[in-house]
């Protein structure tokens, strides 16, 4: 969440004509839903990535380093969820909250952001649900 | 004098045992680190692809599994390092 941030007051500083035409919308959004992201793929880390790694036959003594990540699921589920829910809250509020101009007015833009929350969103059910289906391929 | 000829019967089933195994042999693995209920299907296909490999069966609940597989194209030891490449150590149960 510290990286979130500054992330975000990096950009601020680097491009602050684009930030101030565009407001913060477009940045946040694209932030969380890369936090968004990064947790699921963390979350699926112990589990659901080994099984993935070794079918492609990338397998490796490395893999082990993996399960260290599995004590920390709870917070990596609790911290895609979370960064979800506000890209969710961001993307579809109604476009009347967005001043005309803003990038989160257009709409090829919104779709585009739509699309990115579908499929982080589809990544975490993905991470989540796999490990009950598991039983069906025993 | 009857003492050599009891002495072989044992010998010649050992003898017939250990030739028979040469050819399949099935073994347990201890796998402590399967912590998910993903993880017997990970080691399944991890040992699977070991040649000479002819049947796997891996258990959430024991932390075990079971392989079969031809003496002469592999070894345990071939199998425990599949199971470590695949992230998870594993031990020959005895």
């Amino acid at each position: 969440m510290a990286k979130e941030a500054g992330l975000e007051r990096s950009f601020r500083e680097t491009a602050p004509l684009a930030m101030d035409r565009a407001s913060k919308a477009p940045v946040s959004e694209s932030v969380a839903l890369t936090a968004g992201g990064i947790a699921a793929l963390l979350a699926g880390a112990c589990c659901v990535a080994p099984l993935v790694l070794v079918t492609a036959g990338l397998g490796g003594a490395w893999l082990a380093n993996l399960q260290l990540l599995e004590p920390y699921q709870p917070v990596f589920v609790t911290a895609a969820l979370a960064a979800l829910g506000f890209a969710g809250w961001r993307i579809y509020r109604p476009v009347a909250e967005c001043k005309p101009g803003d990038i989160c007015a257009v709409p090829r833009i919104r779709r585009g952001y739509k699309f990115g929350f579908w499929m982080v969103g589809a990544l975490l059910a993905v991470m989540l649900g796999l490990p009950s289906l598991a039983p069906l391929f025993y | 004098m009857r003492t050599p000829f009891r002495a072989g019967l044992p010998l010649a089933f050992a003898l017939a045992s250990s030739l028979a195994s040469a050819e399949t042999r099935t073994v347990t693995l201890s796998v402590p680190g399967m912590n998910c209920d993903l993880c017997p299907l990970t080691i399944k296909k991890a040992i699977s692809k070991v040649p000479g490999v002819s049947k796997v069966e891996a258990s959430y609940a024991t932390k075990q599994a079971v392989v079969t597989f031809d003496d002469a194209k592999t070894t345990v030891e071939a199998l425990t390092r599949a199971t470590a490449h695949a992230g998870y150590a594993s031990t020959l149960k005895q």
